[in-house]
Order: C-alpha cells, then sequence, then structure tokens
C-alpha cells in the first residue's frame, strides 16, 4: 500500500477532533452545526480510508448513508437555526434555555435538600414558568 | 501518490482549523468548502471517484447552499447591506482561494499522469462496483435513507413553518 490505513485513519481522527473541539468551543448555533458536519465529514473519510485498505465497495456504501443522514440532518437543524432566531433574536445557544426553569430564576439549586418544603419548592418552580412562557410570547414579535 | 495525499491532507486540516477559528459565518464556510474539496481530493487518491464526485456535489453543492441560504436570512437589513459591501471589496477569499489552487494543481498533476490508474497498489472502486453493492446486499439500508430523508424533509416543513400566531391574537 502507498497509502498506509494508519495515517488516513489518523487524518480523519485529526479532523473529528477539530470538529469536536469546535463543536465545544463556539456558542453560535450555526458553527455548532457546522462542527457537526466536519465531524460527520471525517467518519465518512474513514470509513473511505478502510474500504480502500481492502479494495471493497462498502467504505463507499456507508459514505453514501452518511451523506444522507448528515443532509437530512443539517435540514432539520437549520430549521431549528431559524425557529431558535426567531425567539430568542441571538444565535446564542445559552440564550435557548427555556426548558431549564430553575436556571433563569437564578440558578437555584433544586430545593430538595431543604429539610423545610420540599413540596413547595416545586410547585412554586411550576408557578413560576407559566409565567416565564408568558413573557417570552409576548416579547417575541413575529 | 503519497505527496498527493499528503499534500490534500494538510490543506483539509489547515482550513477545518481556519472554519472553526473564524468569527465571521461565511468565511467559515468559504474555509469549510475548502476543506471538503481537500477531502474529495483525497478520496479520489484513495481510488473512490465516484464518492469523491458526491463529496463535491452533496457536501459543498447542496448542503452548503443551504448554510450559506439560512446566513444569510439571518443578517438582513442595513447591517447585512454593509457587511456585503465590505464582503465584496476586502480579501477575504485570498485564503480559500490559496488553498484551493493548491488543490486544482494536485488534480492537475493525478490528470496529468492519469494517474488514478496508474497507483500501483491503489485498486479503484469503480462507480459500478458500489451501485452493485448498494442495491444488493445493502437495499435495506437505501430504504431507510429514503424514510430518514422523507422524515428530515416533513420536520424540516414542520420546524421551519411560520408560527400561526392571527389564530391566537382573537382568541
Amino acid at each position: 500500500m502507498t497509502i498506509p490505513m494508519e495515517q488516513g485513519l489518523m487524518i480523519a481522527g485529526v479532523l473529528f477532533i477539530l470538529g469536536l473541539v469546535g463543536l465545544m468551543v463556539r456558542r453560535n448555533v450555526v458553527f455548532m452545526l457546522i462542527s457537526v458536519e466536519i465531524m460527520l465529514n471525517a467518519a465518512g473519510l474513514a470509513f473511505v480510508v478502510a474500504g480502500a485498505r481492502w479494495g471493497a465497495a462498502d467504505g463507499q456504501v456507508m459514505f453514501l448513508f452518511i451523506l444522507a443522514m448528515a443532509a437530512a440532518e443539517v435540514a432539520v437543524g437549520l430549521a431549528l437555526v431559524l425557529r431558535i432566531f426567531g425567539q430568542n433574536k441571538t444565535l446564542d445557544i445559552d440564550a435557548a434555555n427555556a426548558l431549564a426553569s430553575s436556571v433563569s430564576v437564578g440558578f437555584q439549586e433544586p430545593a430538595i435538600a431543604q429539610a423545610g418544603e420540599p413540596i413547595v419548592a416545586p410547585t412554586d418552580a411550576q408557578t413560576k414558568s407559566p409565567d416565564e412562557s408568558a413573557t417570552r410570547g409576548e416579547t417575541d414579535p413575529c | 501518490m503519497l505527496p498527493v495525499f499528503w499534500i490534500a491532507a494538510i490543506v483539509a486540516i489547515v482550513s477545518t482549523v481556519m472554519v472553526i477559528t473564524r468569527a465571521n459565518a461565511i468565511h467559515a464556510l468559504l474555509y469549510l468548502i475548502v476543506s471538503l474539496l481537500a477531502v474529495a481530493v483525497m478520496f479520489m487518491v484513495l481510488g473512490a471517484p465516484f464518492v469523491a464526485m458526491l463529496e463535491i456535489i452533496v457536501y459543498a453543492g447542496a448542503i452548503m447552499v443551504l448554510f450559506v441560504f439560512v446566513i444569510m436570512l439571518l443578517n438582513l437589513g442595513p447591517k447585512g447591506v454593509e457587511q456585503e459591501r465590505r464582503w465584496l471589496k476586502g480579501g477575504v477569499w485570498g485564503g480559500p482561494c490559496v488553498l484551493t489552487f493548491i488543490l486544482l494543481v494536485e488534480v492537475g498533476v493525478m490528470l496529468s499522469r492519469s494517474g488514478i490508474a496508474e497507483s500501483p497498489a491503489i485498486v479503484p472502486v469503480p462507480p459500478k462496483e458500489v451501485g452493485i453493492a448498494l442495491f444488493g446486499p445493502y437495499l435495506i439500508g437505501v430504504q431507510l435513507a429514503g424514510i430518514l430523508l422523507l422524515g428530515g424533509l416533513v420536520a424540516a416543513y414542520h420546524i421551519g413553518r411560520p408560527e400561526p400566531r392571527d389564530e391566537e391574537k382573537p382568541t
């Protein structure tokens, strides 16, 4: 082999790690999607390198499946990006924390450890979350 | 073929590093396209011409166009116009052009030597074999990919649909 499989797999690993670093470092949703694309592409490269090592078509077939999956993923992901931008007016992924009701209240620990009323605290959080969603809906201009 | 492969690999890694360090999304997309082209050259060297073409057509063509559409949708307004003006005169495309020129020279060298078939150890897998494998033992995978794409289409349409605010306001 003029191109050993180890070198090709090493390059695929480097590209995958670069994509992973980008996914962890960036907080922009579009950049996170781009990093996911880099990682998928690196995985496909690993498949094609392994397929070329044995002269088989299976690696290329797997790359085609990865390609179809990446296309479907990026379509759904970009639709989600548009929806996040319409709701929050920003692409910061940290702003999309509507599911974490205790975070926006002020990062209090869940009051389960409190010795006093353990039942009142969750109901308090539950009564606060509809207000929050209502205000969020009002501030949304579209 | 080894230097061609390594130059393409270095181009891919450098452009990928540039992708994850750019502040502007369009600049990152330019370098990402260069990275995908470099990976396509690596596929050519590895004897997978069909996959190399699909990498260019589907990844660098269709998926990147989706990204560009969304980024252009997101910064509308006078700020976006000013940004466009800056992009037109700036030397933003200098780095991607240099890297792509390296890849072009590589492909030219490969084609002038008719290098893919002449390479002693790499056995190229022609598209015919890929098609036979795809519609033979992997037929169920093709059908599942079709179902996945249909699901993605329906989900993207459902999520990207504008919210029916008008029905909520009168109540």
